[in-house]
C-alpha cells in the first residue's frame, strides 16, 4: 500500500514492503497469482542490456506495482571518470519504466577500467568525501533525479580514516544533497566486523534523508559477518529494524534475497513480518 | 595520481591476483611503499590479510559463480574443481571491464578452444550452446505464427514466401556432438566427453524457458538460409543442390522440419511479400 505520507525531505512516498525481482520468480509474478508484496526493486544492470523476457516481465510488473532501480556499478567512489554511457543507459531505463527512484551504493567497484564487481570500501577521509560529493552531484545532474545511496557492508577499515562511516555518509548526503537507503543488515554486519555499536550508528543517521530500508540475511562466521543475502533476516537485525520503524517510520522497506533464492511464498512471509513491525502510515 | 587512485589500484590488484592474495600482496607495490598495516590496520579478530582475503575470495567466487551459471553443463562435465581452476585463469586473461556481468563469459568459448585439450575444445562447444540459449532469453519475445498461415498458403505462393523466425533463435554448427553430455548434465548423471563430430543445434526461448534442439545437417542449412531472408524457393534450392541430398527424401524431411519448427514456436510470420 502506497502511503501519501512523505516524511523524507525529497517528498518520496512510503511504498510499503517490497522484494527484489529475480529470474526464478518471473513465472510466479506474471502468473496472475495474488502477490503479498507492495513493490519491487530491480538490480538496474540486469535490465539495461535486454529487450527479452526480463524486460517483458519488468513492464508487466510495473503496470501493477511501483518499481525502484538499485544499481551495483555506478562506481561513484572510484578514481576513474564517471561512465557517462552507463549513466545515460540508467536514465533511459528509469524513464522507460517510470521508476519511483533509483540508487546505488556508497562504494567503488573498479578502477583503471577494471571492474571487481564488488562493493569496495572507501577510506573515510576529507579528500574522498569531496571526491564522492562532486561525483554524486554530477551523476544526479546527468540522471535528472536525486540518487538514493546505500551504506555498504565492509570487511576492513583504512588506517587513513578520519571519521566514522556514519558521519562520513551523513556529510556526503548533506553536501551532495542526495537521499539515503539505509541497509539495516549492513549496519549490523559492519558494526559486528569493526566492533561498533549498531544502535549508536543508527542514532546518528540523518533520517530525513532516508527514503528506503533494506533487510537481508548474512552469514555469521564468529570472527566476522558476510553480507550474503542467502537466508532469512536474523533476529538482531529485526530488532534494529523495529527500532527504526518505531522511531522514524514508516519507511519503504525491501527484503533482499539473492543467493539460494527460495520460493516466493518464503519471501512473502518475510514481507509480512516486516509489515507487522512498521509504524502505521 | 591521487592517493585515492593509488589506494584503489593497489587494492584491486591485490584482491584479484590470479595466484591469490599472498601473491597479490607480494607482487603489488603498496602506495608509498608502506607496510600493509599502515594501510589496513586489521583488528583483534582479523588481521589485515584476513580482511583483504574476504574481498579476494569474493572476487574469485562471485565470478566463478557467474561463469558456472552461464555454463552449468560445462561445470558438470569438467567437475567443480577443474572448472574453478579454469575460471581463475580465464579471469586473469579476460578480467571484467564492463558494468554488467552479462559479458563476462564472452571470450570463454574461444579461450577454451585454444587449449590443446580435446575435452576443453568439446567444452567450448557446450559453452557456445549455453550462451546462445542465454542470448535467446534476452531477445524480444514474439507470438508464434498461426499454424493455419502455413496450411492455407496457396501452392503458387510457396516459392516466394519468407518464413520469419523469432528473434533470438540461434542456429549453431559445432565440431562436437554435445547434446548427450548436456542432457546428462541436466539430469545430474555422469556425462561422457562429447565426441568430435559435426553437430547442428538450435538455441531458443519459448515463454520463459530456454531450449536447445539438435538439428539434421540439411535442416540447419535450410533454417539458416530462411533466417537469412531467402525466399522459401531459393532456400530449398540451396539445400537441394548440396552434395549428398536425396531429392526423394528432401520433401518429406522438409515437411517434418516445418512441423517441429512450428511446434517449437520458431515461426512468427509467413510473409508473402518480398523481403528487404
Amino acid at each position: 500500500m502506497i502511503s501519501t505520507v512523505r516524511r523524507n525531505r525529497f517528498g518520496l512516498p512510503d511504498l510499503g514492503v517490497g522484494v527484489g525481482l529475480r529470474v526464478p520468480h518471473f513465472g510466479h509474478v506474471t502468473s496472475g497469482a495474488p502477490l503479498a508484496v507492495d513493490w519491487f526493486e530491480i538490480i538496474s544492470e540486469n535490465f539495461m542490456t535486454t529487450e527479452g523476457r526480463p524486460m517483458v516481465v519488468l513492464e508487466q510488473v510495473r503496470r501493477e506495482r511501483p518499481v525502484v532501480m538499485h544499481g551495483v556499478s555506478m562506481n561513484l567512489g572510484s578514481a576513474d571518470p564517471l561512465d557517462r554511457a552507463y549513466l545515460r543507459g540508467l536514465r533511459r531505463l528509469a524513464d522507460r519504466i517510470d521508476v519511483a527512484w533509483m540508487g546505488d551504493h556508497v562504494c567503488w567497484t573498479g578502477v583503471a577500467h577494471r571492474n571487481g564487481h564488488d562493493l569496495y570500501p572507501l577510506p573515510y577521509t576529507e579528500a574522498s568525501l569531496a571526491h564522492m560529493v562532486d561525483r554524486i552531484r554530477r551523476a544526479q545532474d546527468l540522471l535528472g533525479r536525486p540518487l538514493v545511496l546505500e551504506n555498504p557492508s565492509t570487511y576492513l577499515q583504512f588506517q587513513a580514516d578520519q571519521m566514522p562511516e556514519v558521519e562520513w555518509i551523513g556529510r556526503m548526503a548533506e553536501e551532495a544533497d542526495c537521499a539515503l537507503l539505509l541497509d539495516v543488515n549492513n549496519v549490523y554486519v559492519t558494526s559486528r566486523n569493526h566492533g561498533l555499536d549498531a544502535e549508536d550508528y543508527l542514532r546518528q543517521v540523518p533520517w530525513d534523508r532516508v527514503v528506503q530500508l533494506h533487510l537481508a540475511g548474512h552469514t555469521d562466521h564468529g570472527t566476522h559477518c558476510i553480507d550474503t543475502h542467502d537466508g532469512p533476516v536474523c533476529e538482531a537485525v529485526w530488532s534494529l529494524y523495529a527500532w527504526v520503524q518505531r522511531t522514524h517510520g514508516p519507511i519503504s522497506t525491501l527484503i533482499e534475497w539473492d543467493g539460494d533464492i527460495p520460493s516466493f511464498e518464503v519471501l512473502e512471509a518475510e514481507v509480512a513480518r516486516a509489515r507487522a513491525l512498521r509504524s502505521p502510515s | 595520481m591521487t592517493e585515492l587512485e593509488a589506494l584503489q589500484r593497489w587494492m584491486l590488484q591485490v584482491v584479484t591476483h590470479v595466484n591469490g592474495l599472498e601473491a597479490g600482496l607480494r607482487e603489488t607495490p603498496s602506495p608509498g611503499g608502506t607496510e600493509l598495516t599502515a594501510i589496513v590496520p586489521g583488528n583483534e579478530r582479523l588481521s589485515a590479510e584476513d580482511q583483504l582475503q574476504i574481498y579476494a575470495y569474493a572476487y574469485q567466487e562471485r565470478l566463478r559463480e557467474v561463469l558456472a551459471s552461464e555454463s552449468p553443463t560445462v561445470e558438470h562435465l569438467l567437475g567443480a574443481e577443474r572448472f574453478a581452476e579454469l575460471a581463475r585463469h580465464y579471469l586473469a586473461d579476460h578480467p571484467p571491464h564492463s558494468f554488467t556481468l552479462d559479458h563476462l563469459g564472452a571470450d570463454f568459448a574461444p579461450w577454451l578452444s585454444a587449449h590443446d585439450d580435446p575435452l576443453l575444445q568439446a567444452a567450448a562447444d557446450m559453452v557456445r550452446v549455453e550462451q546462445a540459449m542465454d542470448r535467446s532469453f534476452d531477445a524480444a519475445p514474439q507470438a508464434r505464427a498461426d499454424p493455419q498461415s502455413l496450411a492455407t498458403l496457396p501452392p503458387e505462393a510457396w516459392a516466394d514466401a519468407r518464413l520469419v523466425f523469432r528473434s533470438g533463435l540461434e542456429l549453431l554448427a559445432l565440431d562436437h556432438d554435445v547434446m548427450d553430455a548436456m542432457t546428462a548434465a541436466k539430469q545430474g548423471v555422469t556425462a561422457t566427453p562429447p565426441p568430435r563430430h559435426p553437430t547442428w543445434v538450435a538455441a531458443y526461448t519459448r515463454d520463459v524457458r530456454r531450449f536447445r534442439m539438435g538439428l539434421e545437417r540439411h535442416e540447419h542449412a535450410l533454417a539458416t538460409a530462411l533466417q537469412g531472408g531467402a525466399p522459401l524457393g531459393d532456400a530449398l534450392e540451396q539445400v537441394a543442390t548440396q552434395p549428398g541430398v536425396d531429392l526423394d527424401q528432401l520433401l518429406p524431411a522438409v515437411r517434418r522440419w516445418f512441423q517441429r519448427w512450428m511446434e517449437a514456436g520458431w515461426i512468427v510470420e509467413v510473409a508473402r511479400t518480398p523481403g528487404p
